[in-house]
């Protein structure tokens, strides 16, 4: 395992709210934050889910965060977050809009300098938005090693090209790729920069069902070979099972849920714990389905799982 | 009962034309190049009709046959010529200096709160000045040669630069601002990969409006104790009464502002490609 301890960087913003030594008191006073629940656990099974699926994870951690805070004016949007992700490891953050999610992932590339509490992030680290975000005015391979340089980097970056199926697009203009590509060669941008922590706003979003699928996938493939944490901010609660070693649920700038999954690869829809995971999480955020199997998601699901 | 239906296309699409070839590029000329210039030739020769039937008495406006003859007697004794270079040389350095300063100044009130300040709030009341009226003092200050016609130029040009290309540098998506800094951009290449090239279409738009304000405000300059440029033939022509000299003029002033315009566009198109996903082939 690389050791990521001089990459790491510490963002200490705005001293105004609570020092470092105070938010860490206050933490030590908490129970366990590895798979911590806010809320008590309803039933057995949600207890043993926990114990099952914690062994002792002696992956560095790389991201921690104690006590963030965020508002604009008196509205605030993170109220406090705990969190931490280790090294290679996959994470979801689902919530309904407005909860936080992306002001959170803001936090963590370091953009939004107006957070308050303990954030520590590595160095190295890459984002892909939900648009693409490419350059108009730049071909792709330009938008690949932006703000990278030398003859080299271009030749990784027909590497990188390579690996999300992009190679004889490098000379293209963005305006003339479709969206699931364009969304390839943002995934090609933040790889080439062997990120330590690459973060994910809801980067399949726009895309459509087929496409979204295969990004899966590709994703899926390209975290196994490059194995940054990840943190994927995302509406879609199968995405998130699908891809995910596990799942924090924001509500009001909480942190509400925060497990790992514990299913076999790969995530079938159709699987039992799949079903009721999904379940159980869209009752987190509040979704409030008419009757078990009738929601509108339905066929779509279905195909999902054909296809996926 | 029958669908009615329609035959929309039966021809194979064309690939006679090689994609990126110099014909491909230029393809936006043609069709309305023809088009416009089927109409000013159908002008000339309702003019020419005109002028030879006798409606138009040639003291007010002399025939086309007139015109180019009188052009042609311009060209062989070279007062045509001569007078062009002066104005244009006139044009080409009001212009440069013009595009130096807008874009400059326009670059220090984009990029920086200070300059925005400090300049654009001026920069905005002098916009809403008369270029021309100001001749008097550009006359004072700078007397009345060349000087005073090149700044003069060069102060008419500025303006329309300076507001397109502050515009589009305050234009570019802050989202671009925000990948810049998600991939570690610094300041200089920030400016260069991200700011100028998103304001370069805002800057093209400029450039045309200035190039249309700079053989304006050429004229005018001309009009003042001048002895070269083509202002100064129409002042002289105006004072004898030639009036086919006169037209010559205008045509000259007409031919050079479509040429300017067919310059920008050109460049356009080469420095706009991206936007037409054009020459990736």
């Amino acid at each position: 395992m690389m050791n990521l301890t001089k990459t790491k960087t510490k963002t200490k913003t705005k001293p105004k709210t609570k020092t470092k030594t105070k938010t860490k008191t206050d933490r030590a006073a908490r129970p366990s934050t590895s798979d911590r629940e806010v809320e008590q656990p309803t039933d057995l099974l949600d207890m043993f889910d926990g114990l099952w699926s914690t062994p002792v994870d002696e992956r560095q951690v790389v991201v921690r965060l104690e006590g963030v805070r965020r508002n604009f004016g008196d509205h605030v949007v993170l109220d406090g977050i705990d969190l931490e992700v280790r090294a290679g490891e996959f994470v979801s953050i689902l919530g309904r809009s407005g909860t936080g999610k992306s002001t959170l992932l803001r936090a963590l590339d370091g953009f939004d300098r107006d957070v308050a509490g303990y954030i520590e992030v590595p160095e190295r680290r890459a984002v892909v938005f939900q648009d693409a975000r490419l350059l108009p005015w730049a071909r792709v391979l330009d938008n690949v090693v932006l703000g990278l340089k030398g003859k080299q980097e271009r030749a990784r970056a027909r590497d990188v090209l390579g690996e999300v199926h992009l190679t004889g697009h490098e000379d293209a203009w963005p305006v003339t790729l479709s969206g699931g590509e364009a969304q390839r060669a943002a995934l090609a941008r933040a790889l080439i920069r062997e990120p330590h922590l690459l973060l994910l706003d809801e980067p399949f979003g726009a895309l459509d069902a087929l496409t979204r699928i295969t990004m899966h996938r590709l994703l899926r493939a390209l975290c196994d070979r490059h194995n940054p944490a990840v943190l994927l901010v995302t509406h879609d609660v199968n995405e998130a099972i699908t891809l995910s070693d596990r799942i924090v649920v924001l509500d009001h700038g909480k942190v509400i849920y925060d497990k790992p999954v514990a299913l076999p690869e790969p995530r079938e829809l159709h699987h039992e714990g799949f079903a009721s995971l999904r379940e159980q999480l869209h009752e987190r955020l509040g979704v409030v389905l008419p009757g078990r199997e009738e929601s509108a998601t339905d066929g779509f699901e279905e195909q999902h799982a054909r296809t996926g | 009962m029958a669908i009615a239906t329609t035959v929309l296309t039966t021809h194979e699409p064309d690939t006679s034309s090689k994609v990126g070839g110099w014909s491909a590029r230029f393809q936006f000329l043609r069709g309305s190049g023809v088009r416009r210039l089927a109409g000013i030739i159908l002008a000339i020769v309702a003019w020419e009709v005109l002028s030879a039937t006798g409606v138009l008495d040639p003291t007010i406006l002399p025939g086309p046959g007139a015109v180019l003859s009188a052009a042609g007697h311009m060209i062989a004794d070279g007062e045509l010529q001569t007078n062009l270079w002066s104005s244009l040389q006139r044009v080409f350095w009001g212009v440069l200096f013009g595009l130096v300063a807008g874009v400059t100044i326009s670059l220090f009130s984009g990029l920086s709160q200070l300059g925005e300040s400090l300049v654009d709030g001026p920069m905005q009341v002098v916009r809403a000045l008369p270029v021309i009226a100001l001749q008097s003092l550009f006359i004072v200050w700078f007397g009345i040669g060349d000087e005073m016609k090149i700044l003069m130029i060069a102060f008419a040009v500025s303006i329309p630069i300076y507001i397109n290309t502050y515009a589009g540098i305050r234009g570019v998506d802050r989202r671009f601002v925000e990948l810049a800094h998600g991939v570690r951009l610094s300041r200089w290449q920030l400016i260069r990969r991200v700011v100028l090239p998103g304001a370069l279409p805002n800057f093209l738009v400029g450039l045309r409006y200035a190039l249309a304000v700079a053989w304006l405000v050429l004229i005018f300059g001309e009009e003042v104790n001048t002895t070269s440029g083509i202002g100064n033939l129409i002042i002289q022509a105006g004072q004898t009464g030639e009036t086919t000299v006169i037209i010559v003029c205008l045509v000259v002033y007409g031919v050079l502002g479509l040429l300017s315009d067919f310059v920008v566009r050109v460049l356009e198109r080469r420095a706009l490609a991206w936007r037409r996903g054009l020459g990736t082939a």
